[in-house]
């Protein structure tokens, strides 16, 4: 017997659930297909934590991918654009005349027909890495935003990606899909589940009675993992012996002045036992805390965080955010495949909360198979998929702490501790010492970081990738002189172009994005 | 030198006078200028009528195109005037009109500081001996008042064009001789195929609305781009 899989529920309300279900809508195609259902079941009981307020340039492609008007989605949701994250102080910790910057861009390293990095290291440091390869340091320094009014939606010749506001962007979500996609909304908590022989999920009862049943489940109940873990007993596996941090607090700063600048980046501030984020969105900052409770202790933690704001977070309460860093020892198991926070967390630093959900998604519209008879391959296959994304998540997370200078707080010497960190990336460092990184040390199309992602952390963070004795091998120091200086043409031009980012969001605002 | 465009100021700008330039030489490096939809038909022989997008909107202007790249113009250079009908945009200046405040219709008569045009001797006086408009001005504030609400008119009519999914880009390669192919970009036209699927209801807004004799005016006058070509052939610059 092979039954087609043709029902889906999905549990969970937060942008995980929702970006989950309307994927995998779109690729099912649900509206135009009466057999296919895709049904949402959410508790109005237990709030979505809704704190992944960074996105990546990926996030364009799914919103194109799932038919979202770009200006309806940035009006809705408090949008404003990200180009970059700053990184502040992760190298030194600051002196009174002395702070350390760099910036993690969306543009790729420029690439004039080769690689600018080893010009860049054999060259006096007149400029940052980010700078010599690329005309986005300029743009995000001046304040503006990645494109023009004149450009279509999700179109720029500038990469960028989104700072939203989670609550807002869940019921866009969750307005669109029920429009739009065709699926289905219900209200119920979830009080038992039942099994069928083969261990799989059978049926979901819900505590006022109902009962839903499906062919397939998708777990994005959050933290709780009501599936994959409560009732299918799959095991965390725990990564905090790597990333360290494992609590946040959190807070919404509104702007004193609404004219005020919004940076077009995300500031990732490193502090003693942790990291600060600062989210400029379009009436509001969202700034967190993010540390290790066995560094510090939660009261230093809110002096740091209140001292980062200044006057502007008094009389502000702050909420505290448990972390369980790690994922699931299988995303996809029987007919059950956990999604966001229920398959696995790893601090929020590169944003990476949604961005999984996305690329887990897709993944799973890939293999989800047509009958239970292609079941078996396809948990195989998502899973060890999965994993090896999670691991290398983990690598390049761990990186921008490896290689930290701090040693300001014992926090910073265990990140610094070879013992923490994985070999996967150990053997990279070693490698990168004397050889410069390339695409091939990222062969998989999986790997959600690549080699332009890794080199951006690696020469902002100062790594020094020893070439003395071989720069025979770049013989194009002219072309790269060349290139640098067209590079700082373009950013003179492109500034003259663009509007600054809150003008830009304001007159989207107004008047949409010309579509044609 | 770039415009400086401020509201007209009868102390401020008593003594000035304006001198007639009827080569309207301050033209002759912009390579377009906006055109109201009932100038469509007069301008649709002399040059290509196309839309644009407006850098700080987005939204479409309809606009005269007298070159083929930035900073050129063919039809209003080296003191000569290669056409039987100037558009009102060119004509009005150094005159322009701002709208009073942000939510209010009414019209506040603006001028160009920077025009080559404005000096202390010769010309039209702007205000009289006892620093009311003079006769000129008064005229001019008359022929703006009447150009914001037609340019009005015209966002309509482009507005309703941008509804009924009638704009397309323009994908135009014009033969420059020895200079080879050059490509376009950033120009977008009415799409005849689109105009002719419309539904009748649609239709028949077009004819109440009088909006038909542009459209058609707007689809010849893109055969002037030969004529710019032409001119460009014979063009040498100064």
């Amino acid at each position: 017997m092979s039954t087609t899989i043709k029902n889906i529920v999905v549990v969970g309300g937060g942008t995980a659930g929702w970006l989950s279900a309307c994927i995998l809508a779109k690729q099912l195609n649900c509206s135009a297909s009466p057999d296919v259902s895709i049904t949402l079941i959410e508790s109005a009981d237990i709030p979505p934590i809704g704190v992944g307020e960074g996105t990546v340039p990926t996030m364009r492609e799914t919103l194109q991918l799932i038919g979202v008007d770009e200006a309806d989605f940035i009006k809705s949701c408090d949008v404003t654009f990200k180009q970059s994250i700053q990184f502040n102080d992760w190298l030194h910790a600051p002196t009174t005349n002395q702070r350390h910057s760099y910036h993690h861009l969306f543009n790729y390293p420029h690439t004039p027909g080769f690689d600018l990095t080893p010009y860049w290291l054999m060259a006096e440091k007149k400029h940052s890495y980010s700078e010599y390869v690329s005309f986005q340091t300029a743009i995000c320094e001046l304040n503006l935003g990645p494109k023009r009014m004149t450009d279509r939606p999700y179109q720029s010749s500038l990469a960028y990606a989104y700072h939203l506001d989670a609550g807002k962007f869940a019921s866009f979500l969750a307005e669109h899909g029920q429009k739009s996609l065709g699926i289905k909304h219900v209200f119920g908590t979830i009080a038992d589940v039942s099994l069928a022989d083969d261990g799989s999920i059978h049926t979901l009862f819900c505590q006022d009675g109902r009962q839903l049943s499906a062919d397939f489940y998708v777990d994005c109940s959050g933290f709780s993992a009501r599936l994959i873990s409560e009732t299918l007993k799959v095991k965390f596996v725990d990564k905090g012996d790597q990333l360290l941090v494992d609590r946040a607090l959190a807070l919404q700063v509104p702007y004193s002045d609404s004219d005020k600048e919004i940076p077009p980046f995300t500031i990732s501030t490193a502090h003693e036992a942790g990291w600060t984020w600062d989210i400029g969105l379009t009436q509001r900052r969202g700034v967190g805390y993010v540390y290790s409770s066995s560094h510090t202790s939660d009261e230093r933690a809110e002096q740091i965080l209140r001292q980062y704001i200044g006057e502007e977070c008094a009389g502000l309460s702050v909420r505290k955010i448990q972390m369980k860093i790690g994922y699931r020892e299988k995303f996809w198991h029987k007919n059950c495949v956990a999604i966001g926070l229920a398959a696995g967390f790893v601090e929020p630093l590169e944003a990476t909360a949604l961005l999984t959900v996305e690329a887990t998604a897709k993944l799973l519209a890939e293999k989800l198979p047509t009958n239970f008879d292609g079941m078996a391959y396809a948990e195989k296959s998502f899973n060890s998929i999965s994993r090896y994304a999670w691991d290398r998540v983990i690598d390049f997370i761990k990186l921008h702490y490896y290689l930290s200078k701090r040693t300001d707080h014992k926090f910073w010497l265990d990140n610094t501790d070879p013992s923490t960190a994985p070999d996967s990336l150990l053997e990279k460092l070693a490698y990168w010492q004397y050889n410069l990184p390339s695409a091939s040390d990222f062969a998989s199309k999986y790997e959600v970081f690549q080699l332009e992602n890794y080199q951006y952390v690696l020469y902002g963070m100062d790594f020094k990738t020893q070439i003395n004795d071989i720069t025979s091998r770049f013989p194009y120091a002219n072309q790269a002189d060349i290139a640098a200086n067209q590079l700082s043409q373009h950013a003179k031009k492109m500034s003259k172009q663009l509007q600054s980012h809150r003008k830009l969001i304001n007159n989207i605002k107004q008047y949409g994005i010309n579509k044609i | 030198m770039t415009s400086k465009v401020v509201p007209l100021d009868s102390v401020k700008h008593c003594d000035l006078r304006v001198k007639v330039d009827r080569s309207y030489s301050h033209i002759a490096q912009q390579n377009m200028v906006p055109l109201m939809a009932f100038e469509f038909l007069p301008a649709s022989t002399n040059f290509p009528i196309v839309f644009v997008k407006q850098s700080e909107t987005g939204k479409f202007k309809s606009v005269a195109l007298m070159g083929l790249e930035n900073g050129e113009n063919v039809v209003f250079s080296d003191g000569k005037v290669k056409t039987n009908y100037v558009p009102v945009n060119i004509k009005r200046y150094p005159f322009s009109a701002g709208a009073a405040s942000a939510d209010e219709a009414s019209m506040m008569l603006c001028i160009d500081e920077n025009s080559q045009l404005l000096n202390n001797s010769e010309g039209f006086a702007i205000f009289d001996e006892g620093g009311q408009p003079s006769a000129e001005t008064t005229e001019v504030t008359q022929l703006l008042t009447d150009i914001l609400a037609r340019d009005v008119a015209s966002d309509v009519f482009v507005d309703f064009l941008v509804e009924h999914n009638l704009i397309e880009p323009a994908e135009l390669t014009l033969s420059l001789g020895e200079e080879g192919k050059r490509k376009i970009n950033g120009i977008y036209k009415i799409s005849e195929e689109a105009l002719n699927e419309l539904d009748d209801d649609v239709v028949l807004q077009l004819y109440h609305h009088k909006y038909l004799p542009a459209i058609y005016a707007h689809l010849a006058s893109l055969g002037q781009f030969n004529r710019l070509l032409q001119l460009k052939a014979n063009f040498t610059p100064s």
